[in-house]
């Protein structure tokens, strides 16, 4: 017989079978119904809150438990029972779900989020999520309450519909996706809870300010917090852009009077900022900064550096429908350089007729399309 | 230890020294890689969970959940660890070193030194490929193919940045030290064989790893070429694959670097070193088990000219195939063709060496070793993995198979279940060569069992998964609503893959055994006729091929491969 | 041991077996084509899984015959043979031209798919690819691109049914990758080129749009509908969307 001479002097080991025995049944009661979940998410203080109040920890403390009182949790979002949400008319808690179908309500919405969006929006909608970095442009923080794109003039805040709109949609030309594989329901209590995490942030930087002035925190003033804050959003939709009827064709005359207004300094003197080519290297639009190099002039609410959109690239982070392109001259952006040229009056006259817009979108539009200039 | 002991202790130019700090070193990255395999295995069944350990420490103010981003980072730095750092090192830098002399009679390598560079080039490339896990952005992300211009564009990805930087350097380092490990085992080969060894009487180990290198000479410099247009895309801004008119993130990149390249360009240089790399890491595995399936099967291995033949066939025909991992990259579907027919030649030699194999088998008289167990083991998931294959290579299907978890089953099968069972039954056969130190057959046969039924659980359900539709390198694939009815299958299989790794604690229990047992002489413990079993001092001449087993004309059942170690001499030894 | 091997090949071959036989069954294989070229596909898909089931059997049942065999205790000595050169060449030329056979069947169905490469076929939609979304563009009233009435949309690619379907894939970014499974049709989306691809979709409904190549960190949820409609009711839509891009946006805000 040849066997391997290794094998002769090896003893059983029954303990060593006997564990491994142990740990395969335990791994099977383990397995069966083993169902993992999150841990727990909690609301923090953004770091402006941090900063301002930072040799007052119990004041950040008190507005962090006055926080939790009217806003609650991310597992239990709720708005508190408050006069000043009478005022909307709704229960901001339970707004009727248009599509028909059952709402979610604010908890799923806040699990929808936690699931979709918290990976670059971070948990408050600080636009700080672990995934945020190096995104340009950086995710939207939603805690001041201003929102770029929508179909609003004077700086409003957005309507429900608006909210929808950029999760139906997108932002082309940005790491923002649709959300269209969601229901239309738990789109809109996605929206809804964009819009709780909005209010919050914007209660959170009103508080703040409260404190600021009268050096405490009385349940009236923080009722005119909410009150002040709801007030803004009270008002949105009565701000939609609307242009009745169709939109003027694009012919040739319109995009080259387009094209001259949008030279024009003293008409839409869009170059000056968009470039004469409408290359986003207008000369307003730039400086040299301290070391030397060209850098933005102008930086948006948030703080970030602004550069004039390409207009050649056609990605248009509002949408590229005419009436996107003209609801964006019109109102201008939100938190941004980009002036609401409708809204803008000259020796008592508007300074541009709507026919000029439209003229203006149609060029600005050929910028990117084949019988562009 | 003095000084210049330790010195030469960390710095040796003894390839069997430099062969055991590669095998300690990629077991090592194998522990890492696994437990990377796991997070992603997490992250499949359970998505956007708690993840145990790294879920607290990562992301903190999250739930505790992995970010999609680090889920990238994760499978690229398993995929580039697995191949680079434990695999390639393992076959080539670890089984190489410490057989290839042995087996061919030779004292040392042609090139000790380059041999030692060749261990220390790897070392920094292990630490700049880790270092991207610290750096700002993380490491890593755009998978181990590094496809531009996601990775070679810096605004590509959150790891795009430094980390894709550090990660290029490293491949190039890892190329480095295996073109340096190449070039001396060619050489070595070539030059250093002892008297009578001509190249036909090589055990195919040697013949394995020799192909192996010869495809790394010749290939790496292709990928080496490719990493650095592709750091110089990164680092000088030029644009050898950056097509002209890109906004990238929000950046436009014709403003700030140069354009006009060709994102194909990368995939074929990539795959033209890549694909290769895929027989480097099975090329001497193919070689181990045919050596233990001889010596355990106590028959000559079948056919020994046409296994060195498909050994030969396979590292030429290698380089025909790059471009079936393209089919839909955009190629022209001529090319594809012509890669299509390439690919099903290249299906011919691996096929001609499963028979020789079975044909070894037959009537052998097999010792059901834990080394043959796994030689055995090899077969058989080879043969799957080899057979999904063929799906691959023919374009229609491949159409719907590409990028899909078909593709993951397939290489898993042929890395894991192959590669990998062959470093195992090397291991379970040379330990008493390599350490003096025999390892426990019995755990060894308990590490197999269990292995090979986990193998199996794991990946073989995956093909389904692809089937089905699932991609690869989703971090939830539940997003789509066609794929939530495959959830229980992605907990099975990674309540599987957990256990698979538990058990091989096994193997490490083993390993410490045999660590408290004191070292001695084995001399020859399966009786195997190569030369690396030989104990006298004096230089072999060697006589035989290296498989002179149940000789009908011979008193022992075995026939040394040198003329000095007489069978006689070994057969007076007391025998069980 | 002897008997555990052979139970351990067994148990492989049962557990490959079933996991192919059931998995039709429970949705864990292709789901039912709806391109006129799939079922060409899933023709040739099967043979070659026909072939390799009894090459997978056989060699698998042999592989644990050969050990049943050899750990028998009564063989003394093991043959003694270096190989058998007529055994080699029979192998050699029997796998050799199945191999082949194979792959020549590839070829009309191959040649088939590809048919819209380079053919300057006029596409119906353009599928622009970024990170992380699928936009569609479709030409308009002219049925130009790059003109004024061009209209995009994001998600959902309408297609009318039973019709020769044009797509040219483009991206400004990154690699994307197209698959629609049912469709089987998948083709990577490269930036700098404009490559065409083509379906022709039998049946009606809303199928998904994967994306397939890392595209980055959004890339798992890069996710899109084919949405396959009678040409009657795709005229509606296309008619209702350039509606909708010459008004004010009521439709949408």
């Amino acid at each position: 017989m040849f066997r391997p001479t290794i094998r002769e002097r090896r003893a059983r080991t029954p303990a060593l079978q006997r564990a491994t025995a142990a740990a395969a049944a335990l791994c099977l009661c383990v397995a069966c119904g083993f169902e993992p979940g999150p841990a727990p998410l909690e609301f923090s203080l953004s770091g402006a809150t941090q900063s301002a109040l930072e040799d007052a920890p119990a004041v950040r403390d008190q507005i962090a438990r006055e926080l939790t009182t009217l806003f609650g949790t991310p597992s239990q979002p709720a708005y508190a029972p408050h006069p000043a949400w009478d005022a909307a008319g709704v229960d901001l808690n339970q707004p009727d779900a248009s599509a028909g179908a059952p709402y979610p309500g604010l908890a799923a919405a806040a699990e929808t989020y936690r699931r979709e969006c918290l990976h670059c929006h971070g948990v408050e909608g600080g636009g700080d999520g672990p995934s945020a970095f190096g995104l340009t442009p950086a995710p939207r923080d939603v805690r001041l309450g201003i929102f770029k794109y929508t179909a609003l003039k004077d700086q409003s805040r957005p309507r429900r519909a608006d909210i929808l709109h950029t999760l139906e949609q997108g932002i082309a030309g940005t790491s923002m996706p649709n959300f269209q594989r969601l229901a239309p329901a738990v789109r809109e209590s996605l929206a809804d809870y964009v819009r709780y995490l909005a209010i919050r942030g914007e209660v959170e930087s009103a508080l703040v300010l409260t404190w600021r002035e009268e050096e405490e925190l009385s349940p009236e003033a923080v009722g005119e917090a909410l009150t002040f804050v709801w007030s803004r959003w009270a008002k949105a939709p009565s701000k939609l852009v609307v242009y009745e009827g169709e939109v003027p064709a694009a012919s040739k005359e319109r995009i080259a009077r387009g094209d001259a207004l949008f030279h024009d300094p003293l008409k839409g003197n869009c170059a000056s900022c968009h470039g004469t080519s409408g290359a986003g290297d207008g000369p307003a639009a730039w400086k040299i900064g301290v070391d030397g190099q060209r850098e933005p002039a102008y930086s948006d609410a948030w703080g970030r550096p602004i550069r004039p959109r390409d207009l050649r690239e056609g990605l248009f982070h509002g949408g590229s429908r005419p009436i996107d392109i003209y609801r964006r001259i019109y109102a201008g952006i939100p938190g941004g350089p980009m002036p609401a040229l409708g809204e803008t009056m000259k020796d008592g006259e508007p300074l541009l007729s709507s026919e000029e817009m439209w003229c203006l979108v149609h060029y600005v539009r050929s910028l990117s399309l084949r019988e562009g200039p | 230890m003095s000084e210049s002991a330790s010195k030469a202790r960390w710095f040796s130019t003894d390839h069997e020294h430099i062969g055991r700090q590669y095998l300690f070193t990629s077991l090592a990255m194998l522990v890492l890689g696994g437990m990377m395999a796991l997070a992603i295995r997490w992250q499949l069944a359970w998505p956007w969970t708690e993840m145990p350990l790294i879920g607290r420490v990562l992301f903190p103010k999250t739930g505790h959940v992995i970010s999609p981003d680090f889920y990238t980072v994760l499978f690229t730095m398993h995929g580039t660890i697995m191949i680079f750092f434990v695999i390639i090192p393992l076959l080539v830098g670890a089984f190489g070193n410490l057989l290839v002399p042995a087996m061919i009679g030779a004292r040392e390598m042609a090139f000790p030194r380059l041999n030692m560079w060749s261990y220390w080039t790897m070392i920094p490339a292990i630490a700049c490929l880790l270092a991207g896990f610290f750096v700002e952005g993380g490491g890593a992300a755009s998978g181990w193919t590094g496809y531009a211009p996601l990775a070679s564009v810096t605004s590509g990805a959150q790891g795009s940045g430094t980390g894709q930087t550090l990660w290029l350097v490293a491949l190039l380092m890892s190329g480095v030290s295996s073109l340096l490990g190449a070039i001396t085992y060619v050489t070595t080969i070539a030059t250093h064989r002892a008297r009578g060894m001509t190249l036909m009487r090589m055990p195919l180990t040697v013949w394995g790893v020799f192909t192996a290198s010869a495809l790394q000479v010749v290939a790496l410099p292709m990928l080496t070429a490719g990493g650095l247009l592709q750091l110089a895309d990164r680092l000088l801004l030029t644009g050898f694959f950056t097509p002209q008119n890109l906004v990238i993130n929000g950046v436009a990149l014709d403003a700030v670097a140069a354009t006009g390249g060709s994102p194909l360009l990368w995939q074929h240089l990539f795959w033209f070193y890549s694909h290769p790399a895929v027989y480097v890491m099975v090329l001497p595995a193919m070689g181990i088990v045919s050596d233990v399936l001889s010596v355990h099967g106590r028959k000559p291995v079948f056919g020994y000219k046409p296994m060195v033949w498909a050994l030969c066939a396979i590292c030429v025909l290698g380089f025909l195939v790059w471009g079936h991992h393209m089919f839909v990259s955009g190629m022209s579907p001529a090319a594809g063709t012509a890669f299509m027919l390439s690919t099903f030649v290249i299906a011919l030699p691996s096929s001609i060496k499963t028979f020789n194999w079975l044909a070894t088998l037959h009537r052998a008289r097999i010792q059901l070793t834990a080394s043959m167990l796994f030689a055995l083991g090899f077969v058989a998931l080879f043969i799957i993995g080899g057979l999904s294959g063929l799906w691959m290579a023919a374009t229609p299907v491949d159409v719907y198979i590409n990028n899909t978890y078909v593709v993951v089953a397939h290489f898993h099968f042929i890395v894991f279940g192959g590669s990998v069972f062959a470093v195992f039954a090397g291991l379970y056969h040379w330990y008493p060569r390599f350490f003096g130190r025999a390892l426990d057959e019995r755990l060894g046969k308990l590490h197999f069992v269990g292995t090979f039924v986990l193998t199996n659980c794991v990946f073989l359900m995956m093909h389904q998964l692809g089937l089905a539709g699932m991609l690869r390198r989703t971090a939830d694939p539940y997003v789509y609503g066609m794929f939530e009815h495959l959830r229980p299958v992605n907990v099975f299989i990674t309540w599987s893959a957990i256990a698979l790794a538990a058990w091989q604690l096994v193997f490490v229990v083993n390993l410490l055994k045999a660590r408290a047992t004191p070292r001695r002489e084995h001399g020859n413990p399966w009786r195997a006729c190569s030369l690396e079993w030989r104990t006298a001092a004096s230089a072999p001449i060697v006589e035989h091929g290296p498989y002179e087993y149940s000789r009908p004309d011979a008193n022992s059942d075995w026939l040394p491969q040198a003329r000095d170690d007489t069978p006689e001499r070994v057969s007076s030894r007391p025998q069980s | 041991m002897r008997t555990l091997i052979a139970l351990l090949f067994g148990a492989l071959i049962a557990a490959v077996l079933w996991s192919f036989v059931v998995a039709p069954g429970r949705g864990w294989w292709m789901p039912a084509s709806v391109s006129t070229y799939g079922g060409d596909i899933d023709k040739l898909f099967n043979t070659i899984t026909v072939v390799l089931a009894v090459a997978f059997v056989g060699t698998i049942g042999g592989l644990a015959w050969l050990v049943w065999r050899g750990t028998r205790t009564t063989t003394v000595r093991a043959l003694h043979t270096h190989g058998n050169a007529r055994l080699e060449g029979a192998w050699t030329f029997v796998t050799g031209g199945l191999l082949l056979t194979l792959a020549l069947m590839q070829l009309s169905v191959w040649r088939a798919i590809q048919a819209e490469r380079g053919s300057g076929g006029k596409p119906l939609v353009r599928v622009l690819a970024a990170q992380f979304d699928w936009r569609f563009r479709y030409p308009g009233v002219d049925g130009m691109f790059d003109t004024a009435d061009d209209f995009e949309t994001p998600y959902r690619l309408v297609v009318p049914v039973d019709e020769r379907v044009v797509i040219e894939l483009r991206s400004r970014d990154v690699i994307h990758g197209f698959f629609v499974p049912a469709l089987r049709l998948k083709q990577d989306v490269l930036p700098g080129s404009a490559l065409t691809a083509w379906f022709e979709a039998h049946t009606p409904g809303e199928y998904d749009l994967i994306c397939t190549q890392l595209c980055g960190s959004g890339h798992y949820r890069m996710a899109g509908k084919v949405q396959v409609v009678s040409r009657a009711d795709f005229d509606a839509w296309n008619e209702r969307m350039q509606r909708e891009w010459r008004t004010n946006g009521q439709e949408r805000p």
